[in-house]
C-alpha cells in the first residue's frame, strides 16, 4: 500500500446529484479585463463549478477577478448585492480564495500554521483590538485536528510541512473564517494521493454544507469527477459547458481546450 | 494532532530557529559581563548611579525611536526621515517653547506633522507602487532644508531653551518609566492585536497578506504613525536633555535605529519573526558600548571601530537567508 | 556545511578588513568649522590618542613629579591634522608638569550642546578632574552635571557665555558666575572688528588695490561681519587720505562651508584681483579653487591670498610667502593650549593665583606669517610643524613657574610666543 491507510473508501464524488440552491452566490455579470471578454456566470450555493483548459487558457484569470484581485475594464463581480473590487471586500463578503502559487501567495512560509490560518480572521478574534492567543490557538486546533494536518503544534512553521499539509492549511484559512464561497485554484497540485482523498472528501462535503465552490483545474479527471457543471476555456475564451454525468469522458472535453 | 518526535529534535529546531535571539541577547549579556568585570580593574564602575544615569541618557532617545521602528521594519520598510523629523521637532519644541513659554504647543505641532509625514510616507508606496524609502528620502532632504533656512534666519546654529524648566527631562527615573511605558504599550499593539500582526504578515509576504484580506493601505498608514508618535516622543528627550536644538540635531538617527535593530536581532527584512524586545536588545547593547568601553580605557575613535564590528557579526549572523537582506 | 562555514568566515574578515580600513580613514576627519582647522586627513589620530592614553609614561619634554594629580580632558574640535597632534602633545607635556594626566574626547562637529554633553560624559572616568574646552556648546550643561570639574576654554571665544544677543550668544551666560569656570583663551581675536583691521592693514602694507572678502556665513560664526565691516571701514578711513585708493570688489562672498566655486571668478572684477581676503579656513575653502582658477587662467596669476588658520599639507606650505599665491596667513600658537591648562591644574589643586579675580576672556597672540622666512622658521621650529614639546616657544616649566595671573596672560601675550621669537630661536 502507498500509504498508511485504506483507500477502500472513494475517491471522487459518486453522486451525480447536481441540483444547488437557489440562491445565487456569486456573479459575474458581463465581465471584461485583460483578454477576456464578457464574461458571465452564476455561481449558487451548494454548487461545484469547475473550470478546465490548457494553461493560458484564461481560467486562472477568472478566478482571480473573482477574488477581486483583477481590475475590470467593465462589468461586475456581484456578492449579495454588493460589488467585489478587492480581496478585502471579497473576503468580508464571505468568499475565500486558495491561490496556485501555494507557495508564494497563498501562504506565508516564514509564520507559523496558527498565524497563517488566522490571519483572514484576526478582526473577528479581536475583542476591541486585544486578540486573545488563547483564541487564535483554538482556532488554529480546530482547523489542525479537523483537517489532521500533520504537525508538532500550531507553532510549527509553514514552511517545514509537506505539500499536503500546506495546502491543508491553505483551506484552513477559510474554513475558520467561515467563508461561504471558496475559489480553489489547482487545489490539489503537487499533493499526495491519500491527502487528494480526503481533500475531496471536504469538497463535496463543503457542497453538502451549501457552500459555493468555483473549482479551477489542469486536471480534468479531477474536474470530471467533482465538478456539477465543467466550463471549458480556450484563449480566454468559453468554449463549451459540460455537465456533470456518468458519461462525460476526457476525450469529449479535450477537443474544446486544444 | 501527531505527536512530537522527541525532545533533541525539538532542540536543535529551537536554537535554528532562534539562532538571531541568542546572538542578540548573547550580544547584550556578553556586553554587560564585560562591563561589569573590567572596569573595575581599572578603576571605574559601570553600576555607579552617574554612569547608569549616563548610559539611560544615552539609550533612551534611541530605545524611544527604535521601539516604534519596529513596527515599520516588521514590514520590511525603512524611514529614513527620522533624523530631519527629531531636527524639526526639537528646533520647533525650543522655538515655540521660547515664544509661548510652554513646550506644550511644540510637542503638539510636532506630533501633528509627524502624523501628516506618516501617513503620507505610508500611503505613497502603496499608492505609487514605489519603494517607500524613497518619499521618506525626500521628507529626509525637505527636511533638512527646511532646518538649514531656520537657522540660517535666526542667525546662530543652535538654539537653547530660556526660562523653561526641562530638568524633568533629565532625569533617569522618568526615562526608565516612559521607556517601559511605551514599550508595553508598543508590544500590546504588536503582539495583541491586528495591527501588529498585519504588519508582520505585510512584512512577510505582501501578496499573501493582501489575498487574506489585509487592506495593505491602511495597515501600512498605521504602521507609520505608531512610529511617527514614538519619534515624536523622543524628540522630546532628545531637545530636553540640553535643553536645545541645533541643525545637526538628530544626525544619523535613521542609521542608529537600524544598527539597534539590528544589534538586537530584528531581521531587516520585516517578517514574523521582528518582536520589539529587537529595539531595547539592540538600543541597550549599543549604549553600553559607547559608555563601557571609555572605562576600560579605549579612545572614541577605536569605540567606532569595535561597534562597526560587532555590527558586521551580528549582520552575518542574522541575514542568512535569501529573499533579500536589505529593507526596501 | 562545511564549505558554508568556510565561506562564512571568508567574508566576515573580508567585511571585517573593508569597516577597519573605510573606518580608520573617515575617522580622521576634522571639523570644517574652526578656522584654523587643517582639512580632513586621515590622521594619525589613532597614535595621538594612544599616546594620550599612556600619559602616565613621562611626557618628552621633561615632568616635575607624577602625574597621579588626576586627569585633564580635553574637549577637542579636532581629531587630527599637525594641530591637533602639537596640541595633543604640548597639552600633556604641560599638563604632566604639573602632574597630571591628559586625555581627548571629540567635541560635536556642530558645536551641538547635546552632542557635546554626551562626547563629555561617555568620555567620564573618575580620575578626571578638570576639562580644557575648545567649543562652548553645552558648557552650562557640562558644568551643571559635574559641578566639581574646572572648566578653561582653549581656541575658542566662547561666545555663548561671553557674547550677547546681538553677537548670536550670551544664551550661557550664567556660565559667568559659576565658580568653576575659568575663562578662555580666544583663537586670535574673539573682538571680530579687530581681525578685520588686522587683515585691512595687511592689504594696506602690501600695497594691494583691488581686493575682495570672502567669509564663512554669520549663523556659524557671528564675528564673521563684524570683521567684514571693520575691514571695509578701516580701507575707507585709509582712502580718504591716500593717494591711490584701495578697492574692495562687491560685497562679502558667502561660503556655506562648501569650497568656492570657479565660477566666482568669472563674475565681474574678480578675475584680475590683487588679493583675496578670506575670513574663514582659506587654505581649505579658497585656495584650492584659487590655485586651479589660475591653472585655467580664469584668475590671474598674481592674485594673493590673505586668510587664518594652518594646513601642513606640504604643497601648500610651499605656496607661502613673498611672491607666494598665499601672502599673509595668521594663526594662533599652539602654546595657547597651556595657558588653559595651567588655569585648571592650578584651580584643581587649589592654588589659584591670589590675583585671578574673575573668569576672562583673553586674546591670543598672532603669528603672522608673511615671508618665505616666516614660513620656513614655522617648517623647521615650530612646535606646530614639527610635533615636536621641545621646539615649545614656552617650555612647561615655564607654566608650572609662573606666580601670578597677571604673568600667566603675559606669558602667552608676548612675544615670547610672537614669530619674531620663532625666528630669532
Amino acid at each position: 500500500m502507498m500509504v498508511g491507510r485504506e483507500i477502500g473508501e472513494k475517491y471522487y464524488r459518486e453522486d451525480f446529484d447536481v441540483s444547488h440552491k437557489p440562491e445565487v452566490a456569486l456573479e459575474f455579470q458581463d465581465v471584461s479585463f485583460g483578454q477576456i471578454e464578457h464574461f458571465s456566470l452564476k455561481l449558487h450555493k451548494g454548487e461545484i463549478v469547475g473550470f478546465g483548459g490548457l494553461s493560458g487558457c484564461g481560467m486562472h484569470e477568472i478566478g482571480r477577478a473573482a477574488y477581486g484581485i483583477e481590475k475590470l475594464s467593465s462589468g461586475k463581480v456581484i456578492r449579495n448585492g454588493k460589488e467585489i473590487k478587492t480581496p478585502l471586500q471579497a473576503i468580508e463578503s464571505g468568499i475565500g480564495y486558495i491561490s496556485k502559487n501555494r507557495d508564494t501567495e497563498a501562504l506565508i512560509l516564514n509564520g507559523s500554521i496558527q498565524d497563517n490560518i488566522v490571519l483572514p480572521s484576526l478582526t473577528a478574534l479581536s475583542h476591541k483590538t486585544f486578540i486573545n492567543p488563547k483564541d487564535e490557538k483554538a482556532m488554529a486546533n480546530k482547523e489542525i485536528d479537523a483537517f489532521r494536518i500533520k504537525c508538532n503544534s500550531g507553532k510549527q512553521y509553514v514552511n517545514t510541512l509537506s505539500g499536503g499539509n500546506k495546502q491543508k492549511v491553505s483551506f484552513a484559512k477559510w474554513t475558520a473564517k467561515g467563508s461561504d464561497v471558496i475559489i480553489m485554484d489547482c487545489p490539489t497540485r503537487g499533493v499526495d494521493i491519500g491527502v487528494k482523498q480526503s481533500m475531496y472528501a471536504l469538497i463535496e462535503n463543503m457542497k453538502k454544507e451549501g457552500k459555493a465552490i468555483l473549482m479551477i483545474s489542469e486536471e480534468l479527471s479531477e474536474l470530471i469527477g467533482m465538478a456539477d457543471k465543467l466550463i471549458i476555456m480556450k484563449d480566454f475564451k468559453v468554449t463549451k459547458e459540460f455537465m456533470r454525468s456518468p458519461d462525460l469522458k476526457q476525450t469529449d472535453i479535450i477537443e474544446y481546450m486544444i | 494532532m501527531s505527536e512530537a518526535n522527541g525532545k533533541t529534535f525539538d532542540l536543535k529546531e529551537w536554537i535554528k530557529h532562534h539562532v538571531t535571539d541568542l546572538a542578540a541577547y548573547g550580544g547584550l549579556i556578553v556586553c554587560l559581563i564585560i562591563f561589569s568585570v573590567l572596569p573595575p580593574m581599572f578603576g571605574e564602575n559601570l553600576w555607579s548611579a552617574e554612569k547608569l544615569s549616563t548610559l539611560m541618557a544615552n539609550v533612551i532617545v534611541t530605545a524611544l525611536m527604535s521601539v516604534g521602528a519596529v513596527f515599520v521594519y516588521s514590514m520590511g520598510h525603512m524611514d529614513i526621515s527620522i533624523g530631519g523629523q527629531v531636527r524639526i521637532y526639537a528646533t520647533l519644541m525650543v522655538l515655540l517653547g521660547n515664544m509661548t513659554g510652554s513646550l506644550v504647543w511644540g510637542i503638539i505641532l510636532s506630533l501633528v506633522i509627524a502624523i501628516v509625514i506618516a501617513l503620507i510616507n505610508g500611503a505613497t508606496g502603496e499608492l505609487l507602487h514605489i519603494f517607500p524609502v524613497i518619499p521618506s528620502l525626500v521628507f529626509m532632504m525637505v527636511l533638512n532644508g527646511i532646518s538649514s533656512i531656520i537657522y540660517n534666519n535666526l542667525g546662530s546654529r543652535n538654539i537653547v531653551l530660556r526660562d523653561i524648566d526641562y530638568s524633568i527631562f533629565r532625569n533617569p527615573v522618568v526615562m526608565v518609566v516612559v521607556l517601559v511605558v511605551e514599550t508595553l504599550i508598543i508590544s500590546y499593539l504588536f503582539k495583541f492585536t491586528k495591527f501588529g500582526k498585519n504588519a508582520k504578515a505585510i512584512g512577510a509576504n505582501e501578496v499573501a497578506a493582501k489575498q487574506s484580506g489585509i487592506n495593505l493601505l491602511k495597515y501600512k498608514m498605521i504602521s507609520y504613525v505608531v512610529m511617527g508618535c514614538c519619534v515624536t516622543v523622543a524628540s522630546i528627550f532628545q531637545m530636553g536633555y540640553t535643553g536645545s536644538a541645533s541643525d545637526s540635531t538628530g544626525t544619523g538617527f535613521e542609521m542608529d535605529v537600524m544598527v539597534a535593530l539590528i544589534l538586537g536581532g530584528m531581521p531587516l527584512s520585516g517578517g514574523m519573526r521582528s518582536k520589539v524586545s529587537c529595539a531595547i536588545v539592540g538600543a541597550f547593547t549599543f549604549a553600553i558600548l559607547d559608555v563601557g568601553l571609555p572605562l576600560v580605557g579605549i579612545t572614541a575613535n577605536t569605540t567606532f571601530i569595535i561597534k562597526a564590528l560587532l555590527f558586521i557579526v551580528i549582520v552575518l549572523i542574522t541575514c542568512r537567508k535569501k529573499g533579500g537582506v536589505l529593507p526596501r | 556545511m562545511k564549505s558554508g562555514i568556510l565561506k562564512k568566515v571568508t567574508a566576515m574578515t573580508l567585511a571585517s578588513a573593508m569597516a577597519l580600513t573605510s573606518l580608520t580613514a573617515c575617522s580622521g576627519g576634522s571639523d570644517p568649522g574652526s578656522d584654523t582647522s587643517a582639512p580632513a586627513q586621515s590622521g594619525d589620530s589613532q597614535d595621538a590618542s594612544e599616546a594620550a592614553q599612556d600619559g602616565s609614561e613621562a611626557a618628552d619634554a621633561g615632568t616635575s613629579g607624577g602625574t597621579d594629580g588626576g586627569t585633564i580632558m580635553w574637549l577637542s574640535n579636532l581629531s587630527s591634522g599637525a594641530q591637533y597632534e602639537a596640541a595633543l602633545a604640548y597639552g600633556e607635556a604641560v599638563a604632566n608638569a604639573f602632574g597630571f594626566d591628559f586625555a581627548v574626547v571629540y567635541a560635536d562637529s556642530f558645536n551641538d550642546p547635546n552632542g557635546n554633553l554626551t562626547a563629555v560624559q561617555n568620555g567620564m572616568t573618575s580620575d578626571i578632574v578638570g576639562i580644557v574646552a575648545s567649543q562652548d556648546g553645552g558648557i552650562q550643561n557640562i558644568l551643571d552635571e559635574y559641578p566639581d570639574l574646572y572648566v578653561a576654554g582653549y581656541n575658542t571665544d566662547m561666545n555663548a557665555i561671553y557674547g550677547n544677543e546681538e553677537s548670536g550668544g550670551g544664551t550661557a551666560a550664567a556660565v559667568m558666575d559659576y565658580e568653576n569656570f575659568l575663562g578662555t583663551i580666544a583663537d586670535g581675536y574673539y573682538d571680530g572688528a579687530k581681525a578685520g583691521e588686522q587683515y585691512a592693514q595687511a592689504v594696506i602694507d602690501k600695497g594691494y588695490k583691488r581686493v575682495a572678502v570672502i567669509g564663512f556665513p554669520s549663523y556659524a560664526y557671528p564675528t564673521t561681519p563684524v570683521a567684514d565691516a571693520a575691514f571695509r571701514e578701516t580701507i575707507e578711513e585709509y582712502n580718504q587720505t591716500a593717494d591711490e585708493p584701495i578697492e574692495v570688489v562687491g560685497d562679502m562672498k558667502v561660503l556655506e562651508f562648501a569650497p568656492l566655486e570657479e565660477s566666482w571668478f568669472l563674475e565681474e572684477g574678480n578675475s584680475d584681483l590683487d588679493a583675496i581676503v578670506a575670513i574663514c579656513a582659506g587654505t581649505t575653502f579658497v585656495y584650492p579653487t584659487m590655485k586651479s582658477a589660475q591653472a585655467n587662467g580664469t584668475c590671474s596669476a598674481d592674485t594673493k591670498l590673505i586668510t587664518s588658520g594652518f594646513d601642513s599639507e606640504e604643497s601648500i606650505m610651499d605656496d607661502i610667502g613673498d611672491d607666494k599665491a598665499i601672502s599673509y596667513l595668521s594663526i594662533s600658537p599652539v602654546e595657547d593650549i597651556g595657558y588653559a591648562v595651567a588655569l585648571v591644574a592650578k584651580a584643581v589643586k587649589g592654588e589659584l593665583y591670589s590675583d585671578y579675580t574673575a573668569n576672562e576672556r583673553i586674546e591670543s597672540i598672532q603669528f603672522t606669517i608673511d615671508s618665505a622666512e616666516d614660513i620656513a622658521a614655522v617648517r623647521e621650529k615650530s612646535l606646530l610643524c614639527t610635533v615636536d614639546v621641545n621646539n615649545a616657544l614656552i617650555t612647561p616649566q615655564e607654566w608650572v613657574d609662573v606666580a601670578s595671573y597677571a604673568d600667566l596672560k603675559a606669558l602667552i601675550q608676548s612675544d615670547q610666543s610672537s614669530m619674531d621669537a620663532l625666528l630669532n630661536k
